[in-house]
């Protein structure tokens, strides 16, 4: 584990870095607070800080703050390591942030158990940071397809929408929809119709660019988000999507499953006023049309009212 | 070793410093074999501490007596503070209680009797010096 320690006083600096080296730690030494800011700013900076208290540029104490004002995560567990002994000094260490408190020169085993403990804190922290990023991944992701699940892809459009507005870009909005997936369900079974529904989304997010975004937004209804897109060109990607799944084939215990799908694709064009459930409207109108005219096909749905102002 | 057992042999006859004027033992200016524990017996390790304290602590002098000079004693006690880290951290205990001593005078802005502890700080850091340098150097002092 990497350790920063930011000494101004030479000899307390050796001591101290040859002492953690001894113990297994990877250490990086600041001369000064400033220093010791600008290392804790770099990519794989060190998350456990020894810090002297008066240093020369910022001391230890203003350090402490700055690093809480600046780094909320991954948490720095800062040991305040100064030759101030009182208790009033040792509150405001605390105060301003410090997680240890010891006094100099430093007795060598309580300093290394100290430091055992800020590693055990920051152990625990990184578990829980791993536990939580992968909680918010299932939280965001469809269990079946593994596509973005309907919150997650609504919320994908309102950000996307608020971009292209700020951005006076053009977005592209894909509603779609595997024709007859009924049929499917009642002819093979829902485990071939799941199967249908993952190789399905497989075949989608090959053919997406890496801006797009795509969420399974009912049972077999889909949502596609395309950043840039004018109306040719969404359509152009409806209909590549359409070709890709009609020449899909899952393997089914009697023969192979074919899917076709039908699109309705809505644009809002730069400086258009659309809002995200305006325009799964008019994407949905648009498909509902494609239904009706006969299903595999795509419909480009009519925008006028969000046409820019 | 021969330096553990120097610090051994100081050890057995002084240790900690004091500046008690009523001791009549010898004064040693360095705790050996708390220094020499401190280093857990790294003899290279204390070569560099020692070599630091050479290059830096006459700075700091040089700094607390400008300082003084110009009637700037916050700056004199700040020079103080990081003297005293180094003594305390080479157990030189007399003279970190020196530099203490001069940082509260820098504190209090009390100039002249910050001088009279730069005086006797000066000398003890001779001392100190010349223990240090003995050590590191194998000789007896």
């Amino acid at each position: 584990m990497k350790v920063l320690i930011a000494d101004d006083e030479p000899v307390s600096r050796r001591l101290l870095a040859s002492s953690l080296e001894r113990w297994g730690y990877e250490v990086v030494v600041a001369a000064d607070g400033l220093e010791a800011l600008e290392l804790l700013q770099l990519p794989d900076a060190p998350n456990l800080v020894v810090l002297d208290w008066l240093m020369p540029g910022m001391d230890g104490v203003e350090l402490c703050r700055e690093i809480r004002r600046q780094k909320e995560e991954p948490y720095t567990y800062i040991i305040l390591l100064t030759a101030k002994r009182t208790q009033a000094d040792i509150v405001e260490g605390l105060e301003n942030g410090a997680d240890d408190y010891l006094t100099k020169p430093f007795h060598a085993q309580e300093l290394k158990v100290r430091l055992q403990t800020g590693k055990r804190i920051l152990c625990l922290m990184e578990q829980l940071l791993q536990a939580r990023a992968a909680l918010r991944e299932l939280a965001m992701h469809d269990g079946l397809t593994d596509l973005w699940n309907r919150a997650a892809i609504l919320e994908s459009l309102d950000a996307e929408l608020d971009r292209a507005r700020r951005q006076g870009a053009s977005l592209g909005l894909v509603m779609f929809d595997l024709d007859h997936f009924k049929a499917i369900n009642d002819t093979y079974g829902h485990l071939a119709g799941d199967e249908v529904l993952r190789a399905a989304a497989k075949a989608i997010r090959d053919t997406l660019r890496p801006y797009d975004s795509v969420g399974r937004y009912g049972g077999e209804e889909f949502l596609l988000i395309l950043p840039g897109c004018d109306e040719r060109n969404a359509v152009c990607h409806a209909e590549r999507l359409r070709l890709v799944l009609s020449e899909l084939h899952v393997p089914a215990t009697r023969d192979e499953i074919r899917v076709t799908a039908s699109f309705g694709v809505a644009v809002a064009g730069p400086g258009a006023e659309a809002d995200a459930s305006g325009l799964i409207q008019a994407a949905d109108s648009a498909l509902y049309r494609a239904k009706r005219a006969g299903r595999n096909r795509v419909e480009l749905a009519h925008m006028a009212h969000l046409v820019s102002a | 070793m021969r330096v553990e057992t120097i610090a051994n042999q100081r050890a057995g006859i002084v240790q900690h410093s004091n500046l008690s004027p009523t001791s009549t033992e010898p004064v040693g200016h360095v705790d050996f074999a708390g220094l020499w524990e401190r280093v857990d017996g790294n003899f290279e390790l204390l070569e560099d501490l020692v070599g630091l304290f050479l290059d830096n602590s006459p700075l700091l002098l040089t700094q607390m007596e400008t300082a003084l000079a110009q009637g700037d004693c916050r700056r004199a006690e700040r020079a103080a503070h990081t003297m005293k880290g180094s003594l305390l951290n080479l157990c030189a205990n007399a003279g970190a209680e020196l530099a203490l001593e001069l940082e509260m005078a820098g504190r209090a802005e009390d100039r002249d009797r910050a001088q009279r502890i730069l005086t006797a700080l000066q000398e003890e850091w001779r001392r100190v010096r010349s223990e240090l340098v003995a050590m590191t150097k194998g000789a007896a002092i």
